[in-house]
């Protein structure tokens, strides 16, 4: 028997019951879109998450946290140890201390954070100012967004103000010969800046500066650094990691904070998936039920078929490519369904995004991957679900087949 | 013309177990058909002719005995090797039509060349032909059900003959078929055994049909009788009894 002709046939018995086989195949497709749609939301929102989280150089930083560094403060002769560590392409440097500043000629302080970094640190960690510009030389400033809203002041109108800012400064960060009473933890030092921009809000009021702002305070020491390796892959972020570990320091890794989101994700998918598992077993038993009604329907055809000389083999692969058929083309219809209505959401979201001025969003993602394997999980439904009937349909004798009424 | 015997059955007996009992529907039969007859198998209901003919074909295996088709052993084949044997040289008319429903009449009368792996169009085309031949051609995209019942035996008739096979049975192929039908099909297959030396072995209830027949194979309680004219009076006295049974 041709494969061209068991195809033929296979479609046709199929085929012979229109309403029955529509029906069938769409209780698959059905099925199969509901796991598509689900599972897709599952990563498109981590996608999402993900995206938030880091932008793409990110991957190949490696962070040295304050929190390893207790009270000390790290100086450039850890800095230059790091840059001897094999592919490490850059050490940028940050301090920050706490204080408290006020708009030049006003009488209000405010607690604050500062933070000085170099710009290369800040590019690293994705910091932007929402208005204005990025601090650059040593006298100038940004501001956090919490501050004006805490104040209740229009964001624009603290850019060229000044203001004057009392650092407190841990002793460990000054150097030596400025340390006046070593009886104190802290010594508090002073400097006046210019506002140039605003940063996004950091949940407290935060004043950003470059390092060589740090000059005025007397801070000699960093409290973090951010590492550039020459590659984001894993081997060799592994191997900055280990050797920025044995000059003693500890290490953070954004990859780190991403397997873990990845890791939730993957549950909250397989959770999704598990739903739209259900409507798929709901479509492969109506599929049995509509092969096994099928078979007992055609049990006088089997007969004769096999009366007129069919094998076994082949009235199995006729049942079983009616079943892989059925499950096959609801699959196909039921991806393409369920990336679309994802899709179509999509378009929607990024349209209502565009009207509201903010960037467009994604909610669901379909891998390419994802989608084959789905392909392949409904024909391996279609595969269970006729292997019952076909066998059936084997082992039926011939004889009590034509007498089947 | 020499004698080639083409199925000599051997001593054939088959039992069936009904699970309490057993019953024994063939007792030890013995027959012979050659290439030139047109054998007739007749015999009251339940005697055994449809065992006998199944058995020839390859669907039933008997408990004991063997059946030869031209030198082959067909119960020494396994089941996949009996049914390519019977799709190859048999032919098979049966008493009610049987047809694939998802089918036309031209791809069910193709239907033994398309399961042997035939090309799709050349197994229409000879299809086409023997269509042709039982006058039925102008219904080949139609479903066979939609056809009379004299149509479809008459399809049936070509479908059985499409592949050429050696030979060709046909339990009751007129059982169901009003006189007019029976006598145009049992036209056909006389003139397909007269004219195109076609081997043929048919099961009867009717015993007009009697006289074509070059070989007659009387049967009685699952063997062949002896005393032909005994089965003969049997039979009519069934007749009879149905008929009585309509009369009151
Ligand atoms: N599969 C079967 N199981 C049990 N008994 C059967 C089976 N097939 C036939 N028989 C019995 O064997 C006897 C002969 O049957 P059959 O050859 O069909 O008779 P007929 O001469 O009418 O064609 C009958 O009594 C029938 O009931
Ligand atoms: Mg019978």
């Amino acid at each position: 028997m041709k494969l061209k002709f068991l195809l033929k046939f296979a479609i046709l018995n199929f085929w012979s019951h229109k309403m029955r086989a529509i029906l069938t195949v769409a209780a698959v497709t059905i099925g199969v879109a509901a796991i598509i749609f689900l599972v897709s939301l599952g990563f498109g929102l981590e996608h999402l998450v993900t995206q938030q989280v880091v932008n793409f150089e990110a991957f190949s930083i490696v962070d040295v946290p304050s929190a390893s560094l207790k009270t000390l403060g790290v100086g450039q002769s850890i800095i230059d140890k790091i840059k001897a560590v094999p592919h490490v392409v850059e050490v940028e440097p940050a301090v920050s201390f706490a204080g408290r500043f006020k708009v030049t000629g006003s009488d209000n302080s405010t607690e604050v954070v500062a933070n000085a970094a170099t710009q290369r640190y800040y590019e690293f960690s994705s910091l932007a100012t929402e208005n204005g510009a990025m601090p650059q030389g040593e006298n100038e400033v940004a501001i956090s967004a919490d501050y004006p809203k805490l104040v209740n002041l229009d964001e624009k109108s603290l850019i060229g103000k000044s203001i004057d800012l009392e650092a407190i400064i841990p002793q460990e960060y000054l150097p030596r010969d400025e340390i006046v009473d070593p009886d104190k933890k802290v010594a508090l030092e002073t400097g006046s800046y210019k506002v140039v921009g605003i940063v996004p809000s950091q949940n407290t009021p935060t004043i950003i500066m470059n390092l060589s702002g740090t000059k005025k305070l007397k801070v000699i020491q960093y409290t973090s650094l951010k590492v550039k390796s020459d590659s984001s892959d894993t081997t060799v972020i592994q191997e900055v990691r280990k050797g920025i570990e044995n000059i003693g320091m500890s290490t953070e890794y954004v990859g780190d904070t991403i397997a873990q989101i990845t890791q939730v994700f993957s549950v909250f998918r397989v959770i999704l998936g598990l739903f739209g598992l259900i409507a798929l077993i709901v479509a492969a038993i109506g599929t049995f039920n509509t092969l096994t009604i099928s078979l007992l329907e055609r049990l006088r055809e089997i007969g004769l078929l096999k009366a007129l000389g069919m094998t076994s083999p082949n009235i199995y692969r006729l049942f079983i490519t009616e079943s892989l058929f059925i499950s096959f083309s609801g699959g196909i219809l039921g991806i393409i369904l369920g990336t679309g209505v994802g899709q179509a959401i999509n378009y929607v979201l990024s349209y209502m995004a565009r009207q509201a001025h903010v960037d467009k969003v994604a909610i669901f993602t379909t891998p390419i991957t994802f989608g084959i394997g789905v392909a392949i999980f409904s024909l391996l439904v279609g595969f269970l679900t006729g292997w019952y009937p076909a066998r059936r349909a084997v082992r039926t004798n011939a004889l009590d087949a034509l007498r089947y009424e | 013309m020499t004698h080639e015997t083409v199925i000599k059955i051997d001593r054939v007996s088959k039992e069936f177990d009904l699970g309490l009992s057993k019953y024994q529907a063939l007792r030890e039969v013995s027959v012979e058909i050659e290439a030139t007859d047109f054998a007739i198998i007749y015999g009251p209901s339940g005697c055994g002719k449809s065992t006998l003919l199944n058995t020839m074909t390859g669907l039933e295996e008997p408990t004991a005995g063997s059946v030869n088709v031209r030198g082959t052993n067909l119960y020494s084949l396994s089941e996949n090797e009996r049914s390519q044997f019977r799709a190859a040289k048999f032919g098979i008319v049966f008493q009610q039509p049987l047809w694939v429903k998802a089918f036309d009449l031209i791809h069910n009368v193709a239907l033994p060349l398309l399961l042997n792996g035939a090309n799709e169009q050349k197994a229409i085309q000879k299809a086409a032909e023997a269509l042709e031949e039982v006058d039925l051609l102008k219904f080949s995209k139609h479903k066979p059900a939609e056809m009379s019942g004299g149509q479809q035996q008459k399809a049936g008739l070509a479908r059985a003959l499409i592949h050429n096979p050696w030979i060709l049975v046909a339990d009751e192929p007129t059982g169901n078929l009003d006189t007019h039908s029976a006598d145009e099909v049992m036209g056909l297959l006389n003139k397909l055994n007269k004219y195109h030396r076609r081997t043929i072995v048919m099961v009867t209830h009717n015993l007009a049909y009697l006289p074509m027949a070059s070989k007659k194979i009387a049967m009685r309680d699952g063997t062949t009788a002896e005393n032909a004219l005994d089965v003969n009076k049997l039979i009519r006295n069934e007749y009879q009894t149905v008929l009585g049974k309509e009369a009151k």
